[in-house]
């Protein structure tokens, strides 16, 4: 039978069987999203960091592709600006100036977006449920060209999209 | 009793986020498609591709996220051409060469329902001249619930593999009606 004197051994008990629990579940709902904003002009990680983000992939020795996915609170617009952004600062990166889009597909996925219930005053979030949602994407594939040129029609140039998007998206 | 549901609520949340750490490898036979179509023996498709390059894949790391490496969409990709008439016997006698590269594999970081949506670039080049007579991204998603399965790894190998599936089921029709092949319904 407990006792009065016996309570805090148990409230102590209790805190750290309930700490115990708690903590592997930290990974898992160690951050609760909280989309305010658009996705900003950033890499996505989706291991350690954000899931939203540019991901860039070389395919050829001047061929890649760039992929952005957007939070639910980004238009579909920016999520392509985001692409192109990032194409013409890989042409760049690559001292080149000019780059040519080869293929492009944009599109909403329909997802998931889980739901948390705070606990231990906002430093656990335990996920309790899932509300549907959707995440605008943009996927390019680019080939950056050659300094030598002749630039076909379709080029595109790297420095007049970096001063067009630069300021905009990098706020 | 509040305490008491707390803590089992964050046992169970517990066991589930140290059970998420052990991502499993896709199963090329579950990507694998079954025959669209019967192949006209005089199409230049019928056993006519070889397939020469399969990159963008990511290896799964156990302790992190399920994906679809290069070496389990290769075997895919190969049953899926061999059960539709479509893959060469050898490199040397194929009249296509079979370019492909996972270019993505959008996934959930957690979640209930697994919502997985591959995007795939298939390239089909002419052998005899380097002509490219097939160029596309194809997309595709695919969800597993929990009545696919409880546990959350598996749930998300599950969506890995219905979502390279779909896509591959779309390249093959699409491939197909580009040539002027009639494809059927398959699951």
């Amino acid at each position: 039978m407990n006792t009065l004197r016996d309570a805090p051994r148990s409230l102590l008990a209790v805190a750290t069987y309930g700490l115990f629990c708690l903590l592997p579940a930290l990974p898992l709902a160690g951050c609760a999203p909280q989309y305010s904003k658009p996705t900003a002009y950033a890499e996505a990680n989706p291991g350690w960091g954000s899931p939203y983000g540019y991901k860039v992939k070389q395919l050829e020795k001047d061929e890649f592709s760039v992929f952005v996915t957007g939070n639910p609170k980004t238009s579909r617009e920016r999520v392509a600006e985001i692409a192109l952004l990032r194409a013409a600062e890989l042409t760049r990166e690559q001292g080149r100036t000019h780059f040519l889009i080869i293929k492009q597909i944009s599109e909403v996925s329909s997802t998931h977006q889980p739901t948390y219930l705070p606990l231990g005053g906002l430093l656990v979030w335990v996920p309790t449920g899932e509300t549907p949602s959707s995440e605008p994407t943009a996927l390019i594939l680019i080939r950056i060209l050659s300094s030598a040129g002749p630039y076909p029609p379709e080029a595109i140039e790297a420095e007049s999209v970096i001063d067009r998007l630069a300021d905009k998206l990098k706020k | 009793m509040m305490t008491r549901n707390i803590l089992a609520y964050g046992l169970i949340m517990g066991i589930l986020a140290m059970a998420s750490g052990c991502a499993k490898l896709a199963r090329p036979d579950m990507m694998a498609v079954r025959p669209v179509t019967t192949m006209s023996k005089s199409s230049p498709l019928y056993m006519g591709i070889a397939l020469s390059k399969v990159r963008g894949g990511e290896e799964t790391n156990p302790a992190l996220t399920s994906k679809v490496g290069n070496m389990e969409l290769r075997p895919a990709i190969e049953a899926s051409l061999q059960q539709n008439n479509l893959l060469s016997p050898t490199e040397k006698s194929a009249r296509f060469r079979l370019e492909v590269f996972l270019l993505e594999l959008k996934q959930p970081m957690v979640g209930f329902t697994m919502h997985v949506e591959s995007f795939i670039r298939y390239r089909l080049i002419r052998t005899d001249d380097g002509y490219v007579v097939f160029d596309d991204i194809i997309s595709a998603p695919a969800t597993a619930t929990m009545d696919d399965a409880f546990y959350g790894p598996e749930r998300l190998q599950i969506a890995n593999e219905r979502s390279v599936h779909n896509n591959i089921r779309q390249f093959i029709e699409r491939l197909l009606r580009a040539f002027g092949e009639e494809s059927g319904q398959s699951p």
